[in-house]
Formats: structure tokens, C-alpha cells, sequence
């Protein structure tokens, strides 16, 4: 154990002691800097008017902040890149006299981050060695000699130059879908514009309850980046209160961060324990107390880079993990959630299951966030728009839609999951389930008896003769049977998913005289039902355990 | 060694707090059960208890969380706002990242 004491004093940086010989800054903070230095360090480091113009209001909306600012020449990769003895040189505090305020310092190439930290740091001592200028040759052929007010200057032009890199990457992928016509995508376009258009803000943090969250880091929201636990439980949290905000019955769930999976991997399942406890106990004593909720669902951080999701189950005493990439849950979390349940929520006979579809409400909060999440920019943040920009923005906010589908798109990074043929989606019943198997068993039979299919993208131009939709598929307005209380409703049968009429289909179509998944089913990829088969053979599986996971395959394939 | 042999107060005996003087002890716990003990005023903002903290263990403060009683620390805490009391505990977690199919 580690054990080390940090006093008072010790957060103070340096001597916290105004010492005059020290003049002022030397990157430390002096406790009692007398007023006369701080005005004048105020003074010094202020910009004019004229410049301060030049650069980007912070209570500038994204959208305007993005549209507006002249700030885009900056590439941030320079900024990451090591320190090169020549920035040392280049840049320092020289004795000539400031040149006048030049017009194209927007031109002048910005300083990266740890030459700025640098200036700051010499900047005092420089001062009262009599410097007054900051002597820029890193362009030979225009050396510059700035007033030293340039220092704040450059810290705000590098921050805001490297800010616009971020929106800007987030207002290309969402134009990447603007030719997509399709009526959800529009009016989630149309309201995610209208509120990077009226949020006031476009760097450092966002602040109205979201703690660590960033402008920045919810300009990653919009694209296929890797998302931070800030950003997850930001949306966890925002999900939650409309939630509870717009459905009184989901007051029976509760919701948990991505701490708490953490918490209980690191063994905090009991009071004894201590370790971490703390992050477990408030749900402990939600879900012991008179009204508990029905369940518990939390996003689960899967290392190295990866997002999941599991769900509680209280009254059916089951823990259901749900992952995209059909991993295996982990099993030391399982087993201590276990003990928590045991021990401090009294549960007995616990199933641990994998069949949480990966796309559900819960599961899929991660896979969201690579969807235009308009619920996470929509709610509390706009009502800081709203307050803002004095109320002008629509007060029919875009809340929560669950049942919406969503796209799910891939990480490249992660893996390269194709969406293969596209389909009518599919709904059927638990009791459905036989009879679908069924038909995979029929289709083998018949796609043996054939000689091999031509290439998808040939077959899908001859849909027609193949049973195949030849459109691509809507986005269905129905909700998802892994969503929330509404009942499912059963799809038209189209009659292009009848294909054409041969004597295998004709016997499988004729067979029940009501609507059986084979007549509403879709024409389903051989190696989805392959992924089916195998997912039901592993036995184990109570049929409704297999029906959710079924579902969860075909609407990881978008066929549901 | 223990913290006695070290010569270190210990967190029952040695480091109480000081009347008068506002000031308490929290202990920042990491999710491997490494301990970092803090004495500091009520008044202290905790980012400078953050900052002090990544600098002890060489860690970009951005890139830990600090929670206490589960919740995360605002830039802006102080342990009066929080209404923390002698010896209480502040837990730290590491950054999370990931991304999905």
C-alpha cells in the first residue's frame, strides 16, 4: 500500500509567497499577489479590441462557430507532434520594440501547445528582465515581434483552431447523410442543425449537470469515434431523465454509469469489501428500497476499446449481458454481480444469460452513439439553448425515441461488419420460433438442390425472379420488440417476399392457415440463419432466451 | 512497511483535524487500492487535490476520474460544497474509451 500525504501548502505551486524578485507569473500562483502586479499582468496579457474581435465569441453557437470563425488553417496533428529544439529558439521574449498590430495575424502560424506553456512559464521573469516583445522567426523571410498580449492571443487561437478541426469533422459526417431522404434522417438532420445552430458554446464544458462532458467530446457524438465514459454516461444520464421525464413507467428502470461495472469487477459487491463501495451502494439502497425499480441496466466498459451492455432482471432474478460482437460475458463481473445480488439485494437462483439483444434500449446505448444521437444534444442542452438564446429555440424538442432504428454503423477500427442483403423486417412470437428454424432446415434443402447462387449484388438486380426486395429498406416506424411496452405489430406481407412459386416455397407458404413467420418472414442471408442455428443448437436456452436472442441477431443484421 | 514504521501518520491516530483551522483529511483510493492521503482546508477547490493527485502518480488529470459517494467531482467542488467530512474517501477511476459494432 501507498501511502502518502499531500498537506495544504503542497497544492499551493511553488512559493505561495508573492516574491517580488520573482515579479509575476513565473507559471506560479501567488496567494497574495498584491493588486497593482495583478492589474498590471491583466494589462499586459489583454488583448485589444481590434484582435480580440478577430477570434470567436465563446457563447458562439457550433454551428455558427464552425460557419463563422477564420480559424481552420491549424492542423492539430501539429500540436501533438514532439517539440523541436527550433520552437525553443524560434520563439522567445527579445528586448526590440513590439511591432504594430498587424492585419494578418490570423496568417501567422499558431503555437503549439507546449511552446505556449513555455512563453507562459518565462513570461514574467522575461518581463522584468525588460523584454517587451515576443520575437517569432520561425518564417525567416517575416519574423515577427509581437506586443507580449500575443501570448493570450495565440493560447486562444490554438484552442479555438483546434475546437473548429472537431466540428468540423462532425459537420462533414453529417452531411456525408444528407442525400439520404428518408423521413426520420430528415427530421433528425433539420433538429440537430437547429440546435448547433442555437446551443451556446463550442468549447470547454458543457456544463448543466454533464460534470466532465465537453463541447468537444459531444462533437464526437456525430461520427464514428471512440467515445469516453464521459461522454457515455452523459448520455445514460440524459436517457434516464427523459425517461422519467416522458414515461412514467420507466421509472421501473434504473439506470447505473460505467463505474459500476467497474466497481464490481473490482470486488465492491459487499460493505466489507469498502474498495469502491461507495459507487455501488446508492444503487443498492434503490433497489432495496420500498419501491424498487423492475431492473437495472448499465453500459459495460469491454477492454480494450469496446462497449457493451447488461441488463438486471430483478423480479426474474436474471442478469443479461449484450454484445455486438457476441462476446462471451466476462465472467469475474458476472460472478460478482452474483454476490451483490445475493448478498445485498437478496436474490436466489440467479440465471446469467447472454441473450440481450445488442441493439435494445439498454445494449444498444453505446451503438447509439454512432447514430445522430439528437436525444443527447435535444434535452438538457437544449434547454440551456434555450435559456441561452433567450428562448427563441422550437419548445417541441425531439425527446427520446427508442423505438426508433438506427443505423449501425461500424467502427472501422473494431471491425468490418458488413450489412449484407437488405430486407422487409421481420417480426414473429416466441411460438414462432420452431417453425422459423424450420424453414432454415426447408431452405437448406433447397439451396443444396440448386446450383450456386449468383453474386448478391447480380441477384439483387434480378429480384424480382429471386423473391429478393429490390429497394433498399425503409427504416420501419414500428418499435422493436426489444424496446419498450408497445406491442408489436405485425408487418404487411409484401408480396415480393413471396418469390416465385415454386413447389418447396408453395409448401411452406401454404402450411398455417394464420399469418406464420414463414409468410411474413424475410428472405434471410444463409449465413444469418446459420448464425441462428447455431446460436439455439447451444442448448441451454429457454425458448423465450432463444427468441430474444434470435431477435437480437436479425436486428444486428437490421432483418428485424 | 507500515505507515508508523515510515514514520508517516497514520489516518486514526496521528492526522486529525485541526479545530480551528478548517481543515479535514480525505483519502483518494484508485481502483487498484493504491492511497493517497489529502489534509486540506474546506475551502480548497478539489481540482487542485486532482492535480496534485495525477502529478503524484505522473497521470494526465483529464484521463482519471474522481468520484465521491459515486458521483463525479465538479471542477468547482470544494469539500464544504460536498459536505465531506474527516476521513472520507474519494475513489479514482481511469479513463474508459471504447466503441461498438
Amino acid at each position: 500500500m501507498d501511502d502518502y500525504i499531500i498537506d495544504e501548502e503542497d497544492l499551493q505551486h511553488g512559493n505561495p509567497a508573492w516574491n517580488p524578485s520573482e515579479w509575476i507569473a513565473c507559471g506560479r500562483d501567488y496567494k497574495d499577489l498584491p493588486t497593482y502586479v495583478a492589474v498590471e499582468v491583466e494589462r499586459t496579457r489583454r488583448m485589444p479590441l481590434e484582435i480580440e474581435s478577430l477570434l470567436p465569441s465563446l457563447l458562439q453557437s457550433p454551428a455558427g462557430f464552425h460557419m463563422q470563425s477564420n480559424v481552420s488553417a491549424w492542423n492539430p496533428v501539429y500540436d501533438a507532434a514532439k517539440e523541436e529544439i527550433s520552437d525553443l529558439t524560434d520563439i522567445t521574449f527579445d528586448s526590440m520594440e513590439p511591432a504594430f498590430i498587424t492585419a494578418d495575424l490570423m496568417e501567422v502560424s499558431l503555437l503549439r501547445s507546449s511552446t505556449v506553456q513555455h512563453l507562459h512559464k518565462d513570461f514574467g521573469q522575461a518581463f522584468l528582465d525588460g523584454k517587451r516583445s515576443i520575437w517569432d522567426a520561425r518564417d525567416t523571410n517575416n519574423i515577427h515581434f509581437f506586443r507580449l498580449w500575443y501570448l493570450s492571443y495565440a493560447e486562444y487561437a490554438r484552442q479555438a483552431a483546434l475546437s473548429w478541426h472537431t466540428w468540423d469533422k462532425a459537420m462533414a459526417w453529417m452531411m456525408e447523410h444528407h442525400h439520404n431522404e428518408e423521413p426520420e434522417e430528415c427530421i433528425w438532420r433539420d433538429r440537430t442543425f437547429a440546435l448547433l445552430a442555437s446551443m451556446a458554446g463550442w468549447s470547454g464544458r458543457v456544463g448543466c449537470g454533464f460534470i466532465d462532458l465537453t463541447f468537444e467530446q459531444l462533437a464526437a457524438i456525430l461520427g464514428d469515434n471512440w467515445l469516453s465514459d464521459t461522454v457515455v454516461d452523459a448520455l445514460v444520464q440524459d436517457i434516464s431523465t427523459h425517461l422519467k421525464t416522458c414515461d412514467g413507467a420507466s421509472s421501473d428502470i434504473l439506470f447505473a454509469d460505467t463505474f459500476f461495472a467497474t466497481s464490481i469487477s473490482g470486488g465492491a459487491a459487499t460493505d466489507s469489501d469498502h474498495m469502491g463501495y461507495s459507487l455501488v451502494a446508492k444503487y443498492t439502497h434503490l433497489l432495496t428500497s420500498s419501491s424498487p425499480p423492475h431492473s437495472l441496466s448499465f453500459p459495460l466498459h469491454s477492454p480494450p476499446v469496446h462497449w457493451a451492455g447488461c441488463r438486471i432482471d430483478i423480479p426474474k432474478a436474471r442478469i443479461q449481458f449484450g454484445d455486438s460482437l457476441r462476446k462471451r460475458h466476462p465472467k469475474a463481473l458476472a460472478d460478482q454481480l452474483v454476490v451483490w445480488l445475493e448478498k445485498n439485494i437478496g436474490l436466489k437462483n440467479i440465471q446469467v444469460t447472454d441473450d440481450l439483444p445488442a441493439l435494445t434500449a439498454v445494449s444498444l446505448l453505446p451503438m447509439r452513439l454512432h447514430t445522430p444521437s439528437s436525444e443527447m444534444i435535444s434535452g438538457s442542452l437544449a434547454t440551456r439553448a434555450r435559456t441561452d438564446t433567450g428562448g427563441k429555440l422550437d419548445t417541441d424538442m425531439p425527446f427520446i425515441d427508442l423505438d426508433v432504428p438506427t443505423d449501425a454503423r461500424v467502427h472501422p477500427a473494431v471491425i468490418d461488419v458488413k450489412m449484407r442483403d437488405v430486407c422487409q423486417p421481420a417480426a414473429f412470437e416466441e411460438t414462432d420460433l420452431t417453425a422459423l428454424l424450420k424453414s432454415f432446415e426447408d431452405e437448406d434443402t433447397d439451396t443444396a438442390a440448386r446450383t450456386p447462387s449468383a453474386p448478391k449484388k447480380r441477384m439483387r438486380e434480378h429480384a424480382g425472379d429471386e423473391g429478393v426486395p429490390t429497394e433498399k429498406r425503409k427504416k420501419s416506424t414500428h418499435p422493436t420488440a426489444s424496446t419498450r411496452s408497445e406491442p408489436h405489430t405485425k408487418p404487411v406481407v409484401k408480396d415480393n417476399l413471396k418469390g416465385p412459386p415454386t413447389a418447396k416455397r408453395d409448401t411452406s407458404l401454404m402450411a398455417p392457415p394464420k399469418c406464420s413467420p414463414l409468410s411474413r418472414r424475410p428472405n434471410i442471408p444463409y449465413d444469418v440463419q446459420q448464425e441462428i442455428k447455431d446460436s439455439v443448437r447451444k442448448g441451454g436456452q429457454s425458448d423465450s432466451a432463444k427468441h430474444d436472442h434470435v431477435v437480437g441477431i436479425l436486428i444486428k443484421w437490421s432483418l428485424y | 512497511m507500515s505507515q508508523e514504521e515510515q514514520g508517516l501518520p497514520t489516518q486514526d491516530n496521528d492526522v486529525k483535524p485541526e479545530e480551528g483551522n478548517n481543515t479535514i483529511n480525505i483519502k483518494v483510493v484508485s481502483s487498484t487500492g493504491e492511497e493517497v492521503f489529502f489534509k486540506i482546508k474546506q475551502s480548497t477547490k478539489l481540482i487542485k487535490l486532482q492535480s496534485a493527485y495525477a502529478s503524484k502518480v505522473g497521470k494526465d488529470v483529464n484521463s482519471i476520474r474522481f468520484l465521491y459517494d459515486g458521483v463525479r467531482i465538479n471542477d468547482d467542488d470544494t469539500p464544504a460544497t460536498l459536505d465531506m467530512e474527516d476521513n472520507d474517501t474519494i475513489d479514482v477511476m481511469v479513463e474508459q474509451v471504447g466503441g461498438t459494432s
